[in-house]
């Protein structure tokens, strides 16, 4: 299959790539479908919305980026993800304005997606109080 | 949207497992106590308000920068 988008082109893709939102994202309760796109060799990735071509989400991986950001979530909220196994991704949404060094991630809210089910989760962070725009290059 | 008025140390219940207790009030502040199942999240609205706000923002980006980062 194929999607036009207006950020990242054309996106080739099959069925069995596509990443369910049950709810959404907060806010985008009505996309709930997604095709998550690695940007080159880099931590980021795009979230691309199937139903809304005008509109990309931008996500890091954090994991060697800030090693010590430890997003403690009750487990309970990830059963609608299905069974866990290893392949458990944890994403922040960024956004990048004109100059990479302003960039802000939102270390509250991270999206949780489980890749041997496909499913995803914006979930927020119980124990610590992480913030909504924290500049993750200065 | 449903009133009901209740005293302190009372409590009302939410579908059998969820219980909201006037703890104590102070002034104009009200402390609840909330006892729910670990799957139902439970957090004050303005958190939930602030991530909406800040995703909503997100989609504001300068795809330029990103396809020309390099690790």
């Amino acid at each position: 299959m194929l999607l036009e988008t207006k950020n990242l082109g054309k996106l080739e893709y099959e069925a069995n790539e596509v990443v369910r939102f049950d709810k959404g994202l907060l806010g985008f309760e009505n996309f709930k479908d997604y095709l998550v796109v690695k940007n080159g060799d880099t931590e980021f990735y795009y979230l691309q919305p199937i139903d809304d071509l005008e509109t990309t989400f931008v996500m890091v991986d954090l994991k060697d980026v800030m090693p010590n950001y430890n997003p403690e979530v009750e487990v309970e909220q990830l059963k609608e993800l299905g069974e866990i196994g290893h392949n458990l991704g944890v994403f922040n949404i960024c956004t990048v304005p004109d100059h990479l060094e302003e960039m802000t991630v939102n270390l509250l809210g991270p999206v949780v997606i489980n890749m041997d089910t496909k499913k995803g989760k914006q979930v927020v962070v119980t124990k610590d109080e992480y913030a909504v725009k924290h500049r993750l290059f200065s | 949207m449903l009133a009901l008025t209740r005293k302190r140390g009372e409590t009302i219940v939410i579908n059998d497992d969820i219980e909201i207790t006037v703890l104590g009030i102070n002034g104009d502040q009200v402390k609840l106590g909330i006892s729910a199942p670990k799957s139902i999240p439970v957090f004050r609205k303005e958190i939930y308000e602030q991530i909406q706000e800040e995703n909503k923002q997100s989609v504001n980006n300068n795809f330029e920068v990103l396809k020309n980062y390099k690790k």
